[in-house]
């Protein structure tokens, strides 16, 4: 009877010690632009380090959509729930939903203005817009004609690369920004842009195009007219845009980390499930920590993809 | 003039009035950028894409049909492209050939699903716009196809005695779509079925299978946009085309084709494209707002429905 009490009881250990796998849920805003895709990926790697189970969903641009999402992962009571949320005041019902269910709630890439966060990890999206000015104000030697190809109206990344970038370049009165338009963060969208900018303006010195599918539309639309001399400034480094720098055809890209961003969030995700609590960086600020972002051009290009994986960081 | 002759007047000369009155408001805010032959290039090449699309579309809304998948239709074909050319180390005829084929499968699978499944074109269409998309996320991982070879950029970016081929592939498809709507027993068959599909069942026309070859054009149309659109990029995005099927609607009824089938002018909805791209366009040139922007198109695309169904009622009464 021992024998079987002994073996009841290492059942019970061994069923415990399974169950212990948690299970997060990883929630994108979108599954087609390659920075976010690569998160899945980089997701996937650290789950696996931790032995945990990943369901990843794909929000498709829809704030409806991720909420129902997350309310699903309430309801399959997954342990953790990592977000990339599409908008950071559309999501607030869902951050307060899992609180309440005593979920981990932890956002990458933009916020949740709710309290009730776990934490948020994202990139300094303003510093990537005044690296870009800076370097843009420093190549011109303070006087020029510039265009802004700005990324879908309405998203809080798009007005905090918008800001960095103008707070630096309104300093510089002889730099004129004689156009701004739209490209939605998309490339097509943002080749259109970039050829009206360039049919209206016969003297331009410089474009900034706040996404990297936007700055390779712009590159497009500037092979096509022949034009020379023009810098083009954009932001995400991915590989495609990488290359286009080393030809030359982008001056500087501002790398961010969507890999390390991805695996701090879902390692800590995994902590606060487990019942740990977080000690968290002294520059976190109502629980947001940011990442730094690198401004890379030619000279420091082959080091930044050296150090990379699968060209991201 | 009598009633209808004035109705035909106005359903087919009123976007052309339109699209002369945008013209030249911008002409005179910009006269200098705007009103250049260049611009008006880029303006041909810009909505050749769109042109492209909204003639295929134009063949399901004469049906009194509709098809919500061609975005992404030039979506997966675009995809294909790149994708098999690259795998057939830079064969790029192959590529095109294949984007076409996927094209032309996809719309074959509206049709049956049309014609034989008998649902509505609105439910398969946005079924299959939905799976489309799904597989070019699939195909592509969600990651562009790039590094193709210089040939690949030929359709999109290349030029044949001087004029751009987007624009080329553009006259050559409305040729091809006018002599088949206007000239060709098939034709006459896609207006009598969206005209009055009894009327034309007892006037022995085969239904099932004008509709199945109506969303293979359609399809097959929306595929070589796909195909101009990557070329033209240079690269296969997995994000391209999301909305086109907005667009490509908007340009056939902008050109008077009606919504309840059975009537509809080939170079309207050429001309209802070309306005859509000229708005476009203008109102980046003279740098008005991005916001601003979404308001006036919607305004104009309203106003010139307005002007046709308004018209319409008023001569039926």
């Amino acid at each position: 009877m021992k024998k079987y009490l002994l073996l009841l009881a290492v059942m019970m250990v061994g069923i415990t010690a399974v169950s212990m796998a948690f299970t997060i849920g990883l929630v994108l805003g979108n599954m087609d632009n390659p920075y976010f895709v690569e998160m899945a990926n980089a997701a996937k790697t650290q789950a696996k380090a931790l032995g945990a189970k990943l369901i990843v969903l794909n929000a498709n641009y829809s704030n409806a959509t991720q909420y129902n999402q997350v309310e699903d992962l309430i309801q399959r009571k997954v342990d953790a729930i990592v977000i990339n949320p599409t908008d950071s005041d559309a999501l607030i019902p869902a951050a307060e939903a899992a609180y309440k269910a005593g979920i981990p709630f932890v956002c990458i890439d933009r916020t949740v203005n709710s309290p009730n966060i776990s934490l948020d990890i994202e990139s300094n999206n303003t510093e990537a817009g005044e690296i870009n000015a800076k370097a843009l104000v420093k190549m011109l030697g303070g006087k020029g004609n510039i265009a802004v190809i700005l990324g879908t109206p309405g998203l809080s990344v798009q007005r905090e690369r918008t800001e960095g970038f103008m707070q630096v370049v309104k300093k510089y009165p002889n730099i004129h920004i004689v156009a701004e338009q739209n490209g939605n963060f998309n490339m097509a969208d943002g080749m259109k842009a970039a050829e009206a900018i360039l049919t209206a303006h016969p003297n331009l010195d410089a474009i900034y195009a706040e996404n990297d599918p936007m700055a390779l539309g712009t590159v497009q639309a500037i092979k096509e007219f022949n034009r020379k001399g023009i810098k083009v400034f954009a932001i995400d480094a991915s590989p495609q845009g990488l290359q286009a720098l080393k030809k030359g055809e982008i001056t500087l890209d501002v790398g961010q980390q969507p890999r390390k961003m991805t695996m701090l969030a879902v390692a800590a995700a995994d902590f606060l499930a487990r019942g740990f609590k977080l000690v968290l960086p002294s520059n976190t600020k109502n629980k947001r920590y940011f990442l730094k972002v690198y401004g890379i051009s030619k000279s420091n290009v082959d080091q930044w993809i050296a150090d990379s994986v699968n060209g991201w960081h | 003039m009598s009633k209808t002759a004035t109705l035909d007047f106005v359903k087919k000369y009123g976007v052309l009035l339109g699209l002369g009155g945008v013209i030249a408001f911008f002409a005179f805010e910009s006269p200098l950028y705007f009103f250049t032959f260049s611009n008006f290039v880029i303006i041909s090449k810009q909505s050749s894409i769109n042109i492209l699309l909204a003639l295929g579309e134009m063949f399901a809304i004469l049906t009194a049909g509709i098809d919500l998948s061609v975005g992404s239709i030039a979506a997966l074909s675009g995809a294909f492209f790149a994708g098999t050319t690259l795998f057939a180390g830079g064969n790029v005829l192959l590529g095109a050939l294949t984007g076409l084929g996927i094209g032309a499968a996809i719309g074959l699978f509206n049709g049956v699903l049309v014609a034989f499944g008998k649902l509505p074109p609105f439910i398969a269409t946005l079924a299959t716009m939905s799976v489309g998309r799904g597989l070019v996320l699939m195909y592509t991982h969600g990651q562009p196809i790039w590094g193709l070879p210089e040939g690949f950029s030929y359709i999109g970016q290349g030029s044949f005695l001087g004029i751009p081929l987007p624009i080329i592939i553009m006259i050559i498809a409305f040729i091809l779509v006018w002599i088949t709507l206007g000239a060709t027993r098939f034709g006459r068959s896609v207006y009598a079925t969206g005209g009055n599909i009894r009327a034309a069942r007892a006037a022995g026309i085969r239904i099932k299978s004008v509709l199945i070859a109506v969303y293979m054009i359609s399809g097959f149309l929306a595929a070589l946009g796909g195909l101009v659109l990557t070329s033209r990029l240079g690269t296969a995005q997995p994000n391209a085309g999301t909305g086109y099927e907005l667009d490509a609607i908007a340009a056939v009824v902008l050109g008077g084709t009606s919504l309840f089938g059975g009537e509809g002018w080939v170079v309207g909805t050429i001309i209802g494209g070309f306005l859509i791209a000229v708005l476009n366009n203008g109102m980046t040139i003279i740098n008005i707002s991005p916001y601003t922007q979404e308001v006036v198109k919607g305004f104009v695309i309203v106003l010139a429905v307005l002007l046709t169904t308004f018209e319409k009622e008023y001569w039926n009464e």
